[in-house]
């Protein structure tokens, strides 16, 4: 399984549709921005190699549909992960106001072997967008993580390339730092599998 | 050599649709060959069999000496219509055991007899004759009909009953006569109708295949028939396509499945023949690795046979007769199967490959039979061809499974679409007038405009309703992403409305998709809007080009979409099961892969049938895929076998370069754009047939299985048919629960 392969690291990105996870994805991966990404629709990944303390790793971002009907579909791939990144819309309260069922989504679908100290970082996207329109300050945000166990906090935007690498590098941090607390429980779930099982005697009902 | 009989016989005529209606030519015949035991087999089934006679007589009347053959008729009639007739009984009788007679009776013949037919020799164009071989007990004969291509019910000749083959047998056995020699045949039925037709048709044996015998064949078709063979089987197919469907109304169109087999398969072994001389001899070892090639392998000319010449080829061959008699076997399952669900023949009933396989699978050992569909797209439905299908009222005036039929095998021309699109999306009815039509279109735009207001005049909702302002948010920023490299949606040329947005430029389509959906966000309260539906809503609204009619277009797509928005995600696990259901079926190895590769899920899937491929092909060709899918032509879920077929196309890629879920959804998601729609709708069309044709033939053994073990002891190993994938082959929507279990 994807998540197992000696130094890839798989990234999940959630958060509300519409608050900029493709193109923040994108702008990492890519470095260019588009305005026409297409809601995402199921899911798909990008990767991207990284030297982070001198080891190469290959970071396997996932994008996901943002929608919280389509949360149910997590199970296929949240799985395995090595870090959450949570990413909100500073211009839509909304979007900050359900960061925390994203978060507990997350961790009961993926069930880490480590929840309290699974990594999660958070990025408030689209601050460029004239000031006059934000909603949500960024002492909320940073109190929120805080709150959640000192959670890391960048402010971005897809569209400036504002702070999107440096968000990144310590995702890719975070990721390793817990692929290798991780690695001996992680051999011994093969969770897709059980999944598998559940789907397979739904359907001869 | 006469035995002079009276008789009046009826006269087949063709009349439209496929179906032979029989007539009564009052002229007199005479009776100059005589056969009992002659049996149609309408099903599989022992206890349905028809015994009855077949003749050859001399008609007075029809004698047009011009023409070779006319004044001879090839009839069969079955013995209960004789039975209550002792009289007439007793002429069949005398005529087949008597060589001499002069006993002048009159018989009468029904007006109407389901499989008795009678037909001049001179428009018989070929019949085959098919020798009995080992576990198939009887020979039998397929009657090709000269002008319409017809076929005849095949007659089974029950040797071992007919008093006629029995002596006459016999006494060829004492005079060791065989005119089989050659082939090694034994003397049966048939062997003595083509003795009995030698003497008033000329009869000219296929160089091409052995059983086939052309009745009195003029020197064109002699030379050309390689070639007639080939246009005939291509006419026939596109003949097929377009003519009205047929339903089986006739005892004798219920057999088109078998005919239209042994049609192809003459066509494959030509065409495969041209095909192999073309190549080089390792083109020609890479052939004979495919599943086609082995199954004709015992078709093709001498010639090639011997460079052919292999252990392998050999092997083949040996396995020829069980795969051909399942053909038979499979055909008359698909009869049977018609019969009973009262649905259309199979068009395309195909070319026969693999000889009896063992599958190796969780399907558990049992004889497959594939048969490789021969199918063809057509062309689009035309203006022409549209405006020529309604009356002067504007009222359709062909049946509606035909135009159906055009625009699944075709699709719709672009220009028509918006003409067309309005049926097929429940707007309006097909039977419907223009001027009903122009009363049902004011009604749905008054009461469009009726569900607009609602929202659109209620102040407290759109600034106090958060269900409302937070679906409206999810819209406005999903049609901001939808389709916008479309000239409809590309250009912002309006200010956004609302000053506090973080969308700064709009334009006048972008605004009507958000009216439109937020008015179907009102309209269905159960799902309101979900992401996906503006990419939905996208093709309609350009294609229509009129808000009202885009509404009730798309509230006709959601019809058939629903499920697949469902809240807790039921239609897509049902989908999703099914395509698993289908793949398990149909191709094990590509299924065991998916499983090892944690992607049994499917989820590469998701996407595809979420909204309907919008995302896997371009705009004009998904328009076309949309035609074909709004038909409900083979199945109401065909989705699931373009879905299928797609993977189908790639299975060599997924199972050789893919190895775990993330490269299969990697591999799905990258096919995006890069799908071509025609060779996926054959693919497509070719599982469905093979899947209907696979099911059959379960479903066949089953019941033999079923019927055979009367005590219920032996186990079967038959695979189990799942619900869902019996309703792959229902034309109309299956009815689930809300849930989306099946009621």
């Amino acid at each position: 399984m994807a998540g197992k392969k000696k130094h890839l690291l798989k990234v999940i990105i959630l958060g509300e549709s519409g608050v900029g996870k493709t193109s923040i994805m994108n702008q990492y991966v890519n470095r260019k921005f588009s305005k026409d990404y297409k809601a995402t629709i199921g899911a798909d990944f990008l990767t991207k190699e990284v030297l982070v303390d001198d080891k190469v790793v290959t970071l396997q971002l996932w994008d996901t549909a943002g929608q919280e009907r389509f949360q149910s579909l997590g199970v296929a791939f949240y799985r395995g992960a090595d870090c959450c990144v949570l990413v909100y819309d500073v211009n839509n309260s909304k979007s900050f106001e359900t960061l925390d069922s994203w978060r507990d989504e997350f961790l009961i679908q993926a069930s880490p072997s480590n929840p309290e100290t699974f990594p999660f970082i958070l990025l408030g996207n689209k601050v460029d967008v004239e000031e006059q329109k934000r909603m949500v300050s960024k002492s909320k945000a940073l109190a929120f993580c805080q709150a959640r166990g000192e959670i890391p906090y960048f402010e971005t935007s897809a569209k400036e390339a504002i702070n999107v690498q440096e968000a990144f590098e310590t995702v890719a941090k975070l990721a390793l730092e817990n692929m290798d607390s991780d690695d001996i429980a992680a051999d011994f779930t093969d969770p897709i599998h059980l999944d598998m099982e559940s789907q397979k005697t739904s359907c001869y009902c | 050599m006469t035995t002079l009989e009276s008789l009046d016989m009826p006269e087949m005529t063709e009349v439209e649709d496929d179906t032979v209606d029989i007539h009564i030519d009052n002229s007199k015949v005479a009776l100059l060959f005589s056969k009992s035991k002659v049996f149609v087999h309408p099903t599989s089934k022992m206890k349905d069999n028809i015994s009855g006679y077949l003749s050859l007589s001399k008609s007075k009347a029809l004698g047009n000496s011009s023409v070779a053959g006319s004044d001879i008729l090839l009839s069969w009639v079955p013995d209960s219509f004789l039975k209550n007739r002792p009289r007439d009984l007793s002429v069949f009788q005398n005529a087949e055991t008597l060589s001499n007679g002069s006993i002048r009776e009159w018989v009468e013949i029904p007006q109407h007899l389901d499989y008795s037919f009678s037909v001049r020799l001179c428009s018989i164009y070929s019949i085959i004759f098919r020798p009995p071989r080992y576990g198939w007990n009887y020979g039998s004969i397929v009657i090709n009909l000269r002008d319409s291509g017809e076929s005849l019910p095949p007659l089974f000749f029950h040797d071992d009953e007919c008093i006629s083959t029995i002596e006459y047998g016999k006494q060829i056995t004492r005079d060791r006569f065989d005119p089989f020699d050659e082939s090694g045949n034994m003397f049966w039925g048939g062997t003595h109708l083509l003795m009995q037709l030698k003497k008033y048709a000329s009869l000219e044996q296929s160089s091409h295949e052995s059983q086939l015998y052309l009745v009195n064949p003029s020197p064109e078709d002699t030379v050309a028939f390689q070639s007639v063979e080939l246009q005939k089987v291509i006419s026939n197919n596109r003949l097929n396509s377009s003519s009205t469907p047929p339903t089986p109304r006739s005892s004798s169109s219920i057999f088109n499945p078998f005919r239209r087999a042994l049609h192809d398969l003459s066509f494959t072994v030509l065409e495969r023949f041209s095909r192999v001389t073309n190549y080089g001899k390792s083109e020609v070892d890479r052939l004979m690795e495919h599943k086609v090639t082995k199954s004709i392998l015992p078709h093709l000319p001498r010639e090639l046979q011997v460079l052919l010449e292999s252990k392998r080829v050999q092997k083949l061959t040996e396995e020829y007769d069980p795969a051909r008699m399942f053909l038979a076997r499979w055909a008359e399952g698909i009869v049977e199967q018609s019969e009973s669900n009262n649905s259309q023949p199979v068009n395309n009933a195909g070319v026969w490959t693999d000889a009896q396989r063992e599958e190796d699978s969780s399907l558990g050992p049992f004889e497959l039979v594939y048969i490789e569909e021969r199918v063809k797209r057509d062309d689009p439905l035309s203006v022409e061809q549209w405006n020529s299908m309604f009356n002067a009222h504007g009222k359709l005036q062909v049946d509606v499974h035909r135009v159906l039929g055009i625009i699944f095998h075709g699709g719709i021309q672009p220009s028509l679409r918006k003409e067309v699109w309005p049926f097929l999306l429940s707007v309006y009815p097909w039977d419907s007038t223009s001027e009903e039509r122009r009363v049902i279109y004011l009604s749905l735009q008054e009461e469009y405009c009726t569900l607009k207001r609602k929202w659109y005049e209620d102040i407290h909702k759109q600034f106090n309703d958060r269900w409302f302002i937070e679906q409206r948010n999810r819209i406005e920023k999903d049609v901001h992403r939808t389709d916008r490299q479309h000239e409809y949606f590309q250009i912002e040329d309006l200010p956004h409305p609302d000053p506090q947005s973080t969308f700064t430029g709009t334009n006048m389509n972008m605004e009507m998709m958000k009216d439109i959906l937020l008015t179907y966000n009102e309209y269905d309260t159960e799902l309101g809007y979900v992401q996906g539906m503006s990419d939905l809503l996208a093709p309609i609204y350009v294609t229509f080009n009129d808000n009202a009619l885009t509404f009730w277009g798309m509230v006709g797509l959601m019809k058939r979409l629903h499920f697949n928005f469902l809240r807790d995600q039921s239609g897509m696990h049902r989908q999703l099961d099914t395509l698993r259901l289908l793949i398990e079926f149909m191709d094990p190895e590509l299924f065991a892969h998916l499983e090892k590769t944690d992607s049994s899920n499917l989820f590469c899937f998701f996407r595809m049938l979420l909204i309907y491929f919008k995302r896997e092909f371009d705009w004009e060709v998904l328009l076309k895929l949309w035609d074909v899918l709004f038909t409900n032509y083979l199945s109401y879920d065909y989705h699931i076998f373009v879905a299928y077929a797609i993977a189908e196309r790639h299975r060599e890629v997924l199972l050789n370069q893919t190895s775990a879920f993330d490269e299969v959804l990697k591999y799905f998601n990258e096919l995006s754009g890069k799908l071509a729609l025609e060779p996926t709708l054959i693919c497509a069309e070719q599982c469905f047939y093979q899947f209907k044709n696979k099911l059959a033939l379960i479903d066949r053994k089953q019941m033999e299985e079923t019927n055979s073990d009367e005590d219920g002891s032996k186990e079967t190993d038959l695979p189990t048919i799942a619900p869902y994938l019996r309703n792959l082959l229902k034309t109309s929507q299956p009815q689930y629960t809300p849930s989306g279990k099946q009621e």
